[in-house]
């Protein structure tokens, strides 16, 4: 049977310890651990800011949480209160006016209930 | 429960390892990540190490290497993220100290 | 919001953080309101600087910050009762144990890790 496994991801993008959150449900997935989901809560949330420039030659966290979402399928849940405090909107919900990356589901802490009720360890980092 | 303790922090700028070893039993085991691995020769956590001999240490060997850390001690395993994966799930429960 | 598919586990929510400087106790508080509107079972922790925040007399509104601290009186109406402080960091820091917070329970080093080893998971903020 496969194990299941929820993160609550709560460091913003800049920070090396994102990484470590974003090498760790990489191996998961390759180790065939289903993550049900990743839940951005606190500074985490900023980690969904679509304009988020970093330098070419620096580590590309976006990109990776992208690529989590959309090579892996690995559900990205954001606290929109907690972003909102941080400067993040989907308020106008067209794209185009919102500063949410679209590989982000923009949700509340009732998600976060989901995940730890239904995930079979949950790991916050 | 057997509990995993993951110490993502220095404990010589903040009191989590301190914190997270007056948390611990017995069957529990702590896991050190990023800078958490400064804490490899924490006085406390080698004081912990001949006081509570069944704790287990592991850390992220990637992590403490990157940091130029070592540490021979036969009660710390170094292991990389598919083994930091088998103790999620082999520990009944995890806090994270960070 | 979707209906909890599987049973309900036993959650703890650990406070390690003094109350105003940074918005953590607050988004710990509101997390576990709303694990306590979804009716699972939480349990609130307060161990070292986190014991400053259910200590009694204080005064966040002359700070100029919203005084998050009286939500605390909500607790009791989500029936969220297993609220436990450190009685080690109360010693440390000196403090009485006066309280601004019903229901606490007041434990040893020993008491609280043993009721903190028995929940199925744990965020610590």
């Amino acid at each position: 049977m496969q194990n299941t496994l929820a993160l609550v991801v709560t460091t913003p993008p800049n920070s090396n310890l994102t990484t470590s959150a974003i090498n760790l449900v990489h191996t998961a997935v390759e180790n065939n651990i289903k993550v049900i989901g990743v839940f951005f809560y606190q500074d985490g949330v900023l980690n969904a800011a679509k304009h988020l420039s970093i330098p070419s030659d620096e580590f590309q966290t976006l990109a990776r949480w992208q690529q989590l979402r959309k090579d892996f399928g690995v559900p990205l849940y954001l606290c929109i209160t907690a972003a909102e405090k941080r400067g993040l909107s989907d308020e106008l919900s067209r794209d185009d006016c919102s500063n949410i990356d679209t590989a982000f589901t923009v949700s509340g802490l009732g998600e976060l209930v989901e995940l730890t009720s239904n995930a079979e360890r949950v790991v916050q980092l | 429960m057997a509990m995993l303790h993951i110490i993502r922090n220095s404990g010589f700028t903040s009191n989590t390892l301190s914190q997270c070893l007056t948390m611990c039993l017995p069957e529990d085991a702590i896991l050190l990540m990023d800078d958490g691995c400064y804490n490899l020769q924490h006085p406390l956590l080698l004081e912990a190490l001949t006081k509570q001999t069944a704790i287990a240490v592991y850390y992220v060997s990637l992590h403490a290497s990157a940091r130029a850390l070592h540490n021979e001690h036969p009660s710390l395993t170094a292991i990389n993220f598919d083994e930091v994966l088998k103790l999620i799930f082999t520990f009944d429960n995890s806090i994270t100290w960070s | 919001m979707t209906e909890l598919t599987q049973t309900t586990k036993s959650i703890a929510i650990v406070n390690t953080q003094a109350p105003f400087s940074s918005a953590t106790g607050k988004e710990a508080l509101d997390a576990a309101l709303i694990f306590g509107s979804f009716e699972q079972a939480i349990s609130l922790f307060f161990i070292g600087d986190g014991v400053f925040q259910v200590i009694g007399n204080q005064n966040a509104s002359s700070l100029e910050t919203k005084d998050y601290l009286k939500t605390f009186s909500a607790l009791t109406f989500y029936d969220i009762e297993n609220i436990y402080v450190c009685q080690q960091s109360l010693t440390e820091r000196n403090l009485p144990a006066n309280f601004h917070v019903d229901n606490i329970q007041v434990l040893t080093t020993a008491e609280f890790s043993q009721r903190l080893h028995s929940h199925q998971v744990i965020y610590r903020f």
